[in-house]
């Protein structure tokens, strides 16, 4: 504290002193864990139509520094990242990710295809070779988030498809990242 | 605000925000440091490596303002030592890839606005921006230089930086040896001596900066005033450890080189008795200028 305190005598100092020193302000931009939502893929046939509903407005501000929680600028989605979570079989998955907010309906936002080995450390959404995703979809949700001030309470993510047959439930994630650009002092 | 009063007001201003950055960034509590530390590595790496190319060019200037080193006898002086390094338009963005973006400039930790990237698919993903806004980046140090033996003498520096509790150790300390070459030499019309140099600035555990450098020196007295240059190589680096807070940022560990690696000197020094004064200008990769006061003989 004391630290802090001498730092912050000194700034005011320093920013009379030399006030075009110091860019006023700093804005820093910083990647916030992601956002995830989890289908599970029960034994049986291997097909999947789950959905899981996030508390997405509380679980990115926990996810902000609070040192710098309150001076959040600017927030945008990166990237979104599909992955398999737990142990899968082997075999080729196909399926599609929607989102849903507290109003409207349902929005296509991906369609991912591959083996569920190519999973196990995440496909981007920019992996052509997987990953097809909606433009359209892709924009409504980045619309959403746009604005820190008035961030959807909830988002509830969807996943549909099938792959091969499974002995053991295991999960299929979306994991949305963000970035978060801060006032910093 | 006048040039030269922006200028001086700044170098100070910057010279102790630096000390204090390094203090703060240490000793993790400021909103800055908490940010910084949400960098990824690849990001932060980026985004300091000016600060040590500067730190780099700075800790290597300074040493000497005459080759003329007396054979034997008793020698002392105290000095007090200003260098700056300048910052270039290179020195104020970097190119950041990130995955599934296409490369982009952004701003350095002395940069103005960060820049910014949208890809085909309608993502978008920034760079941050620029903290310091300065054109040319100070550091300052006590020196004393003490002689000589066989043309031989011992050059200690350091600035005594007082313990903040609850802040990290910061310690500042360098120290080199320089020998007469001309003693060897008959009737060479200058002086030339030869000299090696080590310092070290560090910030607790979390920041540590050394720098190496060796190389000649001559001078060449007229009356009061003195000429003197060299040449040296240099190597310098900065090791920066934290845990970052960044989505998949793990514990960074960077070691950032330099990016000066030979510098040529070129200075003029006013003798006045005990009374000493003398600045020079350093080229390399990081245009470096220093400057002393000194007492003693």
């Amino acid at each position: 504290m004391k630290t802090k305190l001498l730092f912050v005598a000194l700034f005011v100092a320093l920013t009379t002193m030399g006030p075009d020193c110091i860019n006023d302000p700093i804005i820093v931009a910083v990647n916030l864990d992601p956002v995830t939502g989890c289908w599970t893929v029960n034994t049986g046939n291997g097909a999947f139509n789950d959905s899981t509903t996030i508390n997405v407005d509380l679980e990115i501000k926990n996810n902000i520094d609070e040192s710098y929680r309150d001076k959040i600028l600017k927030l945008r989605i990166y990237d979104i990242i599909v992955r398999v979570a737990g142990p899968y079989p082997t075999g080729p998955v196909s399926g599609d990710g929607y989102f849903r907010l507290p109003t409207g309906g349902g929005i296509h936002l991906l369609h991912f295809t591959g083996q569920y080995a190519d999973y196990g450390a995440g496909v981007s959404l920019f992996d052509p070779t997987h990953i097809t995703p909606d433009n359209a979809g892709v924009q409504a949700l980045v619309n959403a988030f746009s604005d820190i001030n008035n961030l959807p309470q909830t988002i509830t993510l969807r996943g549909t498809g099938g792959g091969p047959a499974v002995t053991q439930q295991f999960q299929l994630c979306c994991d949305i990242k963000f970035q978060a650009e801060a006032k910093a002092q | 605000m006048k040039p030269l009063r922006q200028f001086l007001q700044c170098g100070v201003a910057l010279l102790i925000l630096t000390l204090l950055l390094g203090v703060s960034f240490a000793s993790a509590d400021s909103t800055l440091e908490n940010a910084v530390k949400a960098f990824g590595q690849k990001e932060v790496e980026g985004y300091i490596q000016p600060m040590a190319d500067f730190f780099g060019a700075n800790m290597s200037a300074g040493w000497y303002h005459s080759a003329a080193i007396p054979q034997m006898g008793f020698s002392l002086s105290v000095n007090v030592i200003a260098m700056g390094s300048v910052v270039g338009d290179d020195q104020k963005s970097f190119t950041l890839s990130p995955p599934g973006f296409a490369p982009f400039k952004t701003a350095t930790v002395f940069g103005g606005q960060g820049g910014s990237t949208t890809n085909p698919g309608g993502l978008s993903y920034a760079g941050s921006g620029g903290a310091l806004n300065a054109t040319l980046f100070p550091l300052a140090t006590l020196q004393l230089h003490i002689g000589s033996i066989y043309g031989t003498e011992v050059v200690i520096r350091g600035l005594p930086i007082p313990e903040i509790s609850g802040a990290p150790k910061v310690t500042f300390f360098g120290a080199g040896i320089r020998h007469s070459i001309s003693q060897y030499l008959v009737e060479f019309p200058v002086d030339i001596a030869a000299g090696v140099f080590f310092n070290t600035i560090k910030f607790g555990d979390l920041i540590e900066m050394k720098s190496f450098a060796f190389g000649a020196q001559a001078s060449k007295s007229f009356s009061v005033l003195e000429i003197y240059g060299g040449f040296a190589y240099e190597k310098s680096s900065m090791d920066l450890t934290y845990g970052s807070t960044t989505a998949g940022g793990g514990n960074v560990n960077i070691s950032l080189d330099g990016a000066n690696k030979f510098r040529g000197t070129i200075g003029l020094g006013l003798n006045l008795a005990i009374l000493h004064l003398y600045g020079d200008a350093n080229l390399g990769t990081v245009t470096n200028f220093s400057a002393g006061l000194g007492f003693g003989f």
